[in-house]
């Protein structure tokens, strides 16, 4: 069974809506579109990562990270 | 691996969270004296001295002109108290109980520039101390560390740094934190009136009476939870950057006291997001206009771990639509043993990261930096111990640590500059503010530029 990938991608603003469409032929279910910082997420097999990063227009693609508040902030007691 | 925990049981009894006034001084047995160091305003006459002695009770001051080294010597040791009239400085003599009630009249008197603890450093070169024995070598001594005392503290008469003191006793908080005191907020008319800032954390305690009024857009992307703050940090930080010039039971904590609170829950209230909530809350606050969006949070990273390129284009992207990133450096390492790298995303090279430094100004112990060249860098520092500000009820207030709390303070710093400089791009304020920054004897690893400040 492949593993599926949860992953953020950047890609070109000015031709933003056809580099998504090209990430979706490419594999990817798109999840959420940025437009104004031109990035975009969702997921995808995670053997078909490389058509993905070949989309032209897709500029990195990444596997999501879990970001937190930074360890030791919480109030004593 | 278990780290230092700031907050925590362990950590906390030893680097704490009290508001001693002289926490953060490094305490050597023998290190003071029991004097004060008082620069004075040289126009004000004996007024400084004055409100010294009916405000804390200082023994009256006798005046030494000249090359008077005898006479100061009788006078240290009979009245314990001198003024050197060219100087313009005071030596007082301050007992335990005399020393909160000085600090206080000194900082409300504008006849007093700044008080300092004497220490013994200044007769090392010439033993034994003074309490024994006051030689003219010693006195000579003294009066050249009074000179540079007062050379020091003229170099930097705009800085509330440098009316306390890098190393200075303590801080009253009596009307506002140390942080806004030692940020410059104190000298700062700027408000961030008609700025829009983003806090992207763990949400906003909504009905926070410091707050609630001040609220704009809010939007939850944490799916099952509203924006309201179940954690508790989110409304921390919201406080530093933004909080009130009166707030209702506090001295003042907020930098940017008019700014337009913009507020995207991206954390959970258990404290985590991914990429995706982030990158969506990064995107909303762009869409919003916010000028600067602040962010305490991250993932930690290894040393030689190559920057997010996904969020280095995206910083690039919100500046030239206008918005400001800034992300804290996170709070991996446990200095003096071990130094972390700069987390994720601070460390993309157009995201400002920020960096923690303590109420004496060193480097918070917990601070992450820029620990190889290829590594992601700390831009600038600012508080990040001890620092009080808003919270959810029942507490409403609290005093955290972390790089977390040093980021807001840049955030609302960034949110004056942009009102002070309307005309300035997202792109020239990033620049502009280092160049502002308060210089620090510290490593730029550690510090980039140094102290952020408010000019």
């Amino acid at each position: 069974m492949i593993a599926e990938v949860q992953v953020v991608v950047s890609a070109e603003p000015s031709r933003f809506a056809e580099v998504v469409a090209a990430a979706r032929a490419a594999g990817l279910m798109v999840e959420a579109e940025h437009p104004e910082i031109g990035a975009f997420s969702g997921t995808i097999d995670e053997d078909r990562l490389p058509e993905l990063r070949a989309v032209d227009g897709v500029e990195a693609v990444e596997l999501e990270r879990t970001l937190r508040i930074p360890p030791g902030e919480t109030p004593p007691g | 691996m278990q780290h230092a925990q700031p907050g925590g049981d362990g950590g906390h009894a030893e680097h704490g969270g009290h508001p001693f006034a002289d926490r953060g001084v490094t305490k050597l047995p023998g290190t003071w004296t029991g004097r004060y160091l008082v620069l004075l305003d040289p126009r004000s006459g004996t007024r400084g001295l004055d409100a010294l002695r009916s405000g804390a009770g200082i023994a009256p001051a006798q005046r030494v002109t000249g090359s008077e080294s005898g006479g100061t010597a009788e006078a240290l040791e009979e009245a314990g108290s001198v003024v050197f009239d060219g100087l313009g400085v005071a030596v007082v003599e301050a007992f335990p109980d005399q020393r909160d009630a000085l600090l206080v009249t000194a900082r409300e008197s504008p006849a007093v520039l700044h008080v300092e603890r004497e220490r013994l450093l200044f007769a090392s070169a010439v033993s034994p101390p003074p309490e024994l024995t006051a030689s003219a070598d010693y006195l000579q001594g003294y009066r050249d560390g009074v000179a540079q005392l007062v050379d020091q503290a003229l170099e930097r008469p705009a800085t509330a740094a440098g009316r306390d003191g890098d190393r200075a006793p303590g801080w009253s908080e009596t009307s506002m934190t140390w942080g806004l005191q030692a940020t410059g907020i104190t000298e700062c008319s700027a408000t961030g009136r008609g700025v829009r800032v983003a806090v992207l954390d763990t949400g906003v305690a909504l009905s926070h009476p410091d707050l609630a009024g001040r609220l704009g857009a809010t939007l939850s992307f944490v799916a099952g939870e509203s924006v309201e703050d179940g954690q508790g940090h989110g409304t921390h930080c919201v406080g530093t950057a933004c909080g009130p010039a009166e707030p209702g039971e506090a001295p003042r904590y907020g930098v940017a006291t008019e700014a337009d609170i913009v507020v995207g829950k991206v954390l959970s209230d258990q404290g985590s997001g991914t990429d995706s909530q982030i990158l969506a809350g990064i995107n909303w606050a762009v869409e919003q206009g916010c000028r600067v969006i602040s962010m305490s949070l991250g993932a930690p990273t290894r040393p030689g771990q190559p920057h997010s390129r996904v969020y280095e284009q995206v910083a690039r992207r919100a500046l030239h639509a206008g918005s400001i990133l800034v992300a804290a450096s996170g709070n991996e390492s446990d200095r003096p043993g071990r130094v972390a790298p700069v987390g994720h995303p601070a460390n993309c090279p157009s995201v400002l990261a920020v960096g923690a430094v303590d109420r004496d100004l060193g480097i918070a112990f917990f601070s992450s930096a820029g620990t190889t060249p290829d590594d992601g860098q700390v831009d600038i520092a600012a508080p990040g111990v001890d620092v009080l500000s808003s919270w959810p009820a029942p507490a409403h207030y609290e005093r955290l640590m972390g790089t977390s709390m040093a980021t807001p303070h840049v955030s609302g710093v960034l949110a004056l500059l942009a009102e002070q400089e309307p005309e300035a791009t997202a792109a020239e304020l990033k620049t502009l503010l280092p160049s502002l920054a308060h210089r620090l004897p510290l490593p730029a690893a550690d510090v980039g530029a140094g102290l952020v400040r408010a000019s």
